[in-house]
């Protein structure tokens, strides 16, 4: 059954892929998680997001929607390009590889986000912070970047172009200092059935065709602790340290964007009623479920930011097992990880901040090689990986953040303030050694044990105002 | 980054596509190229039942480069031993079809081994995944029983197919079984001998077909998926050396569901196009046999039509898929046209040709077992089998068979949107009855595009009929006892439909007992034995309720026909017609260090020397008798006895072998090849005594009628004193040989048929029949007149005496012979002259011509009697009987030891054999005005062992009994006379006397009479008529 189940993959594939012209590069994990997401985020290596105050909040810690009492509008730019390179150490049947990048295609999102009091909406005296973010890919062209392929190059586990990035949520107080908030970030997945007569030579007749998409909601909760307004009940606290340290703890469910292609095709005479099945479910873009805890510290005109996030990337071990593209390395195992974030921000003037920070994000990647070499110590085409054929490449990443915000009290034209935000970030991944296997395109197996590694630089910038 | 597949302008592209990009260069990759692979291979590995003729092909990936050495690239070795062969690419097969030819035809049974070495494509060298791999040839059909068995000691099932294993077993499937000795069909019935039942061991409605070691059974139903069922052949399944299966065989299985089914039409496209795997025109079939021609001259018919291959659900059967085609489907061909040799035009038309499915064909598609690339096709295999036929009578008599099991290999793609299959398989066919012929076929065939709307199939729709029969009514007079019945009907009929339909009823009204009567069908043709009778007339009923396989029924209908008339005349021994090998007489003087065998027994002293005949290792003993035999008496151990002998003739050991007994013909096959170089022979026991009668036969042979064998038909020291009795017997024939390697040519027997001698005793007895009343037995008579007389014989007449009215009825000697011939192949005028002994014809020094050789043996005539009248008044010379005339066919050469020249008395001595020489006399078929001829001279002795002239002498009153010169008295006779094929198939041909031919019979009786009469075979006056055997038996 196997057997079939390959077959019916294969040809699956063949006809949902060779239907998407031009074809993106995606990836598991999206920007918001790997990089950030507005230029706060950015900027401070995501060390403060857990406490920001713009719109941005929904995604990283609802709770926050209340900090910051205006409402905001805010729109960006965001342009990724990685510079992931590999280098090859030979083996059987292995690509000659000239140069050092394999995969540099940039993601350029625009953002869009708002955050309002929606309590001004209605009779109500206890602000309610509604907020939403989206990016779309490619400048707003691409509401759909989605690829799940094999590749006998390998390809990069995370970077690539998004799809469309959609979160909205609410935030409130609800006791003294402590805020939480609530809000759910939004994936598609899609339908597509199709069902056809056709000769062998692809000539169809009597088509069907449906496509659907199916919005799919992740959770995202979120607490903020200010410790000297909760546990003080003196102003300023009898602990002073207390009142300038908030914490932060945030829940994320997992989420991923889902293609299922479900075709028949009645070939007549070869294949009669119910026709050819060709069914293929993919995934792209699955980010892991986070459970963060997160430390503000301000003090003067300096802010600290401290965090850690433990991503359960495990769960992707499960939906590999069920995608039809990827089912060649439905053996292949994930580990959860640690993120830590440090950030600091200083305030330069009244209008300008600076912000600074450090991540360090290890690879959930680990896949299980067992490499066989022949007399020169090159992998022989028996060598085996659990990677098979997916081949994902990815590395350990130091991340280093730098950002600014300058806020335009009076701006001209205008008449609310305007606060401009910059953030740049750069990755540096450790180099990281892997096999690659599987079975080329000829039919011959293959073994070529590369190194990857390289680096990604990230500019984002955004406008905001305030209202 | 860039990725590029490695290809010629890949390399070109490379530096190009350099791109630099933000931190590094922008990465090219270039993925190693696909290399090159095997796709395809005929034989494909480990393939069984691979016919002897087989070329090995080859095919590639990639075209293979001008300078490979294509002889060492492939090779085709048998026990680590190179096969000489040629190689070459297959035309139009872009330089990516390698064809071995092997020079000589493999060996039956036998495992080969195919390699590749240093063969170098224009994407890098390509070898087999394996290094190499082996196939086995297929057991030959006719031979010692070690080369047409797999296994000579034992008879059981080798295979099935599908076997459920690697082929699955589908509810539609048909199923094939391989036995490792050739069936007794005659013997099988479906129900009784085979039973395929269902677990409630309900016999499933099923049709069998056999050939040899094969049998398909083919349920006339779709068979319940799921359910278990069984296939019983029972202990007593007959093989046809008169065996039975070791032990009962049977196999249980469960059939897959095949549904939803769809039948996907496919088409045999007529045209030009060549296969890619033979380089031959596609779906052509040549038919390559000595008799009809080689390579280019055979006759071929290229199958075109439109058939519906049923595919099981292809979702479900992703790697194997399987597929059947129904039984009965039919293509159609041209008309072969039929040349005798392959250059002289044997007259006759086959009209269409037309092939069916005589049961469901199996196939299946596989994964391609060389290559995983995607453009490589994937792998065909096809097990039919076939019933052919043709629409005109005479080539439809002659080639209708069926071809069992035949298995298609090939490959399967789609091309531009249609599926396109591409196969070959090796066809051998029977041809009329004489060799085995073969060809490659390369099967091409295509999906229709439009599905929906397919060109419509041949359809059998048509009643059948009886197009031809043998012996059929206007030559019943051919007809002898051991002689099948054959009807040919239009088209191949469904076999279970004769059971209980068929009757044979003689003409005193009873009717012929089922269990004394048999049944085989091949092709479109139901062969009946049963022992016939002289003098009876028989009718062959075929009742309603008979069916073609499209269930179209045959019209009731009777054949009859009356057997000849034995007469009343003196019953008399039975004698050899034709011995092969050897000379059908008892020698004396055999050397056998020095080539010969020997003179005749009662010859005379300067009679030629028989040489040692030679025996291709593949061939049986065949001998044939005029009379119906005690088959009891031929058994070896009885009267028949076969020996390896030593140099200088004494036997070293019996030689086992199969024995085949019909009613006036022995057959004995060695159970293997008789080995090249040793001396051989067979003993024909006769009672020892040519003037007595006795015979017993534990220890002689002897006719039905009891009598022994005659072996000696001469007068020895030429006193008639010493001339077998009509009911005599003779000393123990020898028949020494010596083993040779196989021939070529294709070995042929005829009968003298008719002949108005029916009971061959070589005496006109009063009530047999002459040309005067019935031209009929004008055929195999000789008309013999006076020319002139000389010395004291004034006036001569045969027949009656010369003062009364003539008396045309009685100058006819009628004859009893047959004859062997070996037929070669044409010969163009040059190849002719340089291989012919004796001068051409002037017909072959023109155009050339098939050249046979004529195996010299013994041919009778009945008596005839002379008047003569004397020119001295007191002189008488009483009426003459010959007695049975002996005419003994001779050599072309004299295979005497030295050179002494001999001085025959009567005949005209033959040039001496020289080493290597073919003894045997040359004949020549050529292309007359109206069809081919055959041009032939036969060089005899004459011996009228038994006259005995009297003549007397009135005025002394005495009588003395002439001396005579009727021994081995010369006598060359030129005949000529056409080839035709008659529309039983069988081949007749005539042949008469060019000329007048004279022989002087001197007649002297001391003091009393001394004078000579000319006799006179007119021009035309000599009718010779050979009939080939049944195509068939």
């Amino acid at each position: 059954m196997k057997s079939r189940a390959a077959f019916r993959k294969s040809l699956a594939a063949a006809v949902l892929l060779g239907a998407l012209p031009g074809l993106t590069h995606g990836a598991m994990g999206h920007t918001s998680i790997n990089v950030g997401l507005f230029p706060s985020d950015v900027g401070s290596a995501q060390a403060f997001s857990a406490f920001g105050d713009q719109a941005s909040a929904v995604l990283y810690n609802p709770a926050s929607l209340t900090r910051g009492a205006e409402g905001e509008l805010s729109a960006g730019l965001f342009y990724v390009e990685p510079s992931l390179e590999v280098s090859s150490d030979g083996g059987e049947n292995a690509p000659e590889r000239d140069g050092s990048v394999l995969d540099d295609e940039s993601s350029e999102q625009v953002l869009i986000g708002m955050k309002t009091d929606l309590s001004k909406l209605v009779k109500m005296d206890h602000p309610v912070y509604f907020g939403f973010v989206a990016a779309v890919e490619d400048f707003g062209e691409d509401l759909m970047a989605f690829e799940s392929r094999t590749a006998d190059e390998g390809q990069f586990f995370q970077y690539g172009r998004q799809p469309l990035f959609l979160t909205l949520g609410a935030g409130t107080n609800v006791w003294r200092g402590v805020d939480a908030g609530l809000a759910a970030q939004i994936t598609l997945h899609s339908d597509a059935t199709m069902r056809t007569n056709a000769t062998l030579g692809g000539e169809t007749s009597r088509e069907q065709i449906e496509v659907s998409a199916e919005p799919v909601l992740a959770p995202i909760l979120g607490v903020n602790v200010a410790l000297g307004e909760t546990f003080c009940d003196t102003d300023p606290c009898q602990w002073g340290w207390m009142d300038h340290l908030d914490i932060a703890l945030v829940y994320r469910g997992f989420s991923k964007s889902k293609t299922d292609v479900d075709a028949n095709a009645v070939v007549p005479g070869t294949v009669p009623e119910p026709g050819l099945p060709l069914a293929i479910r993919t995934i792209d873009t699955f980010e892991p479920e986070i459970i963060s805890l997160s430390g503000d510290y301000h003090w003067g005109d300096w802010r600290f930011g401290a965090g850690l996030e433990y991503q359960i990337w495990s769960r992707l071990e499960d939906e590999l097992g069920r995608d039809d593209v990827k089912e060649p390395a439905s053996e292949l195992e994930f580990k959860d990880t640690l993120v830590p974030r440090l950030g600091v921000e200083y305030a330069f003037r009244d209008d300008i901040t600076l912000r600074s920070g450090i991540a360090w994000q290890p690879t959930p990647l680990n896949p299980d090689e067992d490499i066989v070499r022949d007399g020169d110590g090159n992998a022989t085409a028996d060598s085996r990986s659990t990677n098979e054929q997916i081949n994902y490449l990815d590395s350990d990443r130091f991340v280093l953040g730098l950002g600014a915000t300058m806020d335009i009290a009076d701006p001209p034209i205008i008449a609310h303030p305007i606060r401009l935000d910059f953030g740049y970030q750069y990755h540096y991944l450790r180099d990281t050694d892997y096999l690659l296997t599987g079975v080329n395109e000829n039919g011959d197996r293959y073994a070529e044990e590369v190194t990857a590694g390289g680096d990604a630089h990230t500019v984002t910038g955004s406008i905001s105002l305030k209202f | 980054m860039r990725i590029t597949r490695r290809g010629p302008e890949s390399i070109l592209l490379l530096a190009a596509l350099l791109v630099t990009g933000c931190g590094g260069d922008e990465q090219t990759l270039t993925f190693p190229g696909p290399g090159a692979d095997v796709f395809f291979t005929f034989p494909y590995a480990d393939q069984e039942n691979v016919s002897t003729h087989a070329p090995v092909v080859v095919r590639v990936s990639e075209p293979v480069l001008a300078d490979v050495d294509l002889d060492e690239a492939l090779v085709l070795t048998r026990d680590g031993q190179t096969v000489d062969a040629s190689v070459e690419l297959a035309a139009e097969s872009g330089d990516r079809t390698l064809l071995l030819r092997p020079d000589e035809p493999l060996a039956p049974n036998a495992v080969y081994r195919v390699e590749l070495n240093d063969l170098v494509t224009e994407a890098g060298p390509v070898e087999f995944a394996e290094g190499d791999f082996g196939f086995r040839t297929r057991a030959l059909e006719m031979g010692p029983r070690s080369l047409i068995t797999t296994d000579d000691m034992s008879f059981t099932i080798t295979r099935m197919i599908p076997d459920g294993d690697e082929l699955p077993i589908m509810d539609f499937s048909s199923l094939r079984f391989e036995f490792t000795q050739p069936l007794y069909q005659e013997g099988i019935r479906y129900g009784d001998n085979v039973l395929l039942e269902d677990s409630g061991g309900e016999l499933v409605d099923a049709e069998i077909v056999m050939q040899g070691r094969f049998m398909t059974v083919d349920p006339v139903d779709r068979l319940v998926p799921g359910e278990s069922y069984s296939v019983t052949f029972s202990g007593g399944l007959p093989n046809r050396f008169g065996e039975t299966l070791a032990a009962e065989y049977s196999t249980a299985f469960v059939p897959k569901k095949s549904g939803p089914t769809e039948t996907m039409n496919v088409t045999a496209p007529p045209g030009d196009r060549k296969s890619l795997l033979t380089g031959k025109k596609v779906n052509l079939v040549p038919v390559i046999s000595t008799v009809l021609g080689g390579e280019d001259g055979s006759p071929r018919s290229q199958q075109g039509g439109t058939l519906g291959a049923e595919l099981a659900f292809v979702p479900n059967f992703p790697e194997v898929t399987p597929m059947r085609v129904p039984r009965g489907t039919r293509l159609e061909g041209e008309e072969l046209e039929i040349l005798l040799g392959g250059e002289i035009s044997a007259g006759i038309d086959s009209g269409t040709l037309t092939v069916e499915l005589a049961s469901d064909a199996v196939g299946f598609l596989m994964p391609n077992r060389h290559s995983s690339r995607p453009d490589a096709p994937r792998e065909l295999r096809m097990f039919m089998d076939l019933s052919a036929y043709t629409a005109e009578p005479e080539a439809h008599a002659g080639f209708t068979q069926d071809v069992l099991h035949l298995e298609v290999v090939g490959q399967a793609i789609v091309k531009d949107g249609v599926l396109q299959a591409e196969g070959i398989t090796v066809v051998e066919t029977d041809i009329l009855g004489v060799e085995t012929s073969h060809g490659t076929l390369g099967f091409f065939m295509e999906e229709v595009e439009d599905q929906l709307n397919p060109p419509e199939q041949v359809r059998n729709d048509d009643p059948p009929e009886v197009l031809s029969w043998m012996p059929g009514e206007e030559f019943s007079n051919r007809q002898r006892p051991g002689v099948p019945v054959i009807v040919n009907f239009t088209e191949a009929m469904n076999l279970s439909s004769f059971e209980g339909n068929v009757e044979i009823e003689r003409g005193d009204g009873s009717t012929v007992p089922v269990d004394e009567f048999t049944m085989r069908q091949d092709g479109a043709a139901l062969v009946i034995n049963t022992e016939l009778e002289y003098d009876q007339s028989y009718k062959v009923k075929f009742h309603d309720g008979i069916t073609d396989r499209g269930g179209n029924p045959l019209a009731p209908t009777t054949l009859e026909f009356e057997m000849p008339e034995f007469g009343d005349g003196p019953v008399p021994s039975p004698m050899v017609l034709t011995a092969y090998p050897g000379y059908p007489c008892v020698t004396a003087g055999r050397d056998l260090d020095a080539g010969h065998v020997g003179q005749c027994a009662g010859g005379m002293d300067d009679d030629d020397f028989l040489p040692l005949p030679t025996m291709p290792a593949d061939r049986e003993i065949r001998v044939h008798f005029s009379q119906i035999m005690n088959q009891d008496s031929l058994a070896e151990g009885a009267g028949f006895r076969v020996e390896k002998v030593d140099e200088q003739g004494e036997p070293i050991e019996t030689v086992e072998g199969d024995v085949e007994i019909r009613e006036r013909e022995l057959t004995f096959m060695p159970r293997k090849p008789w080995e090249e170089g040793s001396l051989y022979r067979y003993v024909l026991a006769s009672n020892g005594d040519n003037q007595s009668s006795q015979c017993n036969p534990d220890t002689m042979i002897c006719s039905a009628a009891g009598l022994p064998l005659l072996t000696e038909h001469l007068a020895a020291n030429q006193d008639p004193d010493n001339a077998p009795d009509l009911d005599g017997g003779g000393a123990d024939m020898e028949i020494y040989f010596r083993a040779s390697e196989p021939l070529t040519s294709a070995f042929a027997h005829l009968d003298n048929v008719p002949t108005a001698d029916v009971n061959s005793n070589s005496l006109h007895d009063p009530e047999d029949g002459n040309p005067i009343d019935d031209p009929q037995f004008g055929l195999n008579s000789i008309e013999t007149l006076v020319a002139d007389t000389g010395g004291a014989i004034a006036d001569a007449r045969i027949g009656c005496p010369v003062d009364g009215d003539d008396c045309p009825r009685e100058k006819f000697a009628y004859l009893t012979g047959a004859l062997n011939v070996e037929i070669g192949g044409f010969l163009d005028p040059e190849e002719a002259e340089e291989q012919a002994v004796l001068p051409l014809p002037q017909d072959v020094q023109e155009n050339g011509g098939i050249l046979f050789h004529i195996y010299p043996t013994i041919i009778r005539a009945t008596n005839l009697i002379s008047y003569a009248e004397t020119d001295d008044p007191f002189t008488e010379a009483d009426p003459a009987d010959t007695g049975p005339m002996v005419m003994r066919v001779r050599y072309q050469c004299d295979a005497r030891p030295d050179a002494s020249e001999p001085d025959p008395d009567n005949a005209e001595p033959l040039p001496q054999c020289q080493e290597g020489e073919n003894p045997l006399p040359e004949a020549w078929i050529v292309e007359g005005e109206e069809g081919p001829e055959v041009i032939a001279t036969f060089n005899t002795y004459l011996d009228a062992p038994a006259l005995e002239p009297v003549v007397r002498d009135t005025l002394l009153g005495i009588q003395a009994t002439a001396d005579h010169n009727a021994y081995s008295q010369g006598l060359s006779a030129a005949a000529r006379g056409p080839v035709e094929i008659m529309e039983d198939g069988r081949i007749e041909i005539g042949g008469i006397n060019g000329a007048d031919i004279d022989a002087v019979l001197e007649i002297q009786a001391a003091e009393i009479l001394s004078g000579s009469v000319t006799l006179r075979i007119p021009m035309g006056g000599m009718n010779l008529n050979f009939l080939s055997e049944a195509p068939r038996r």
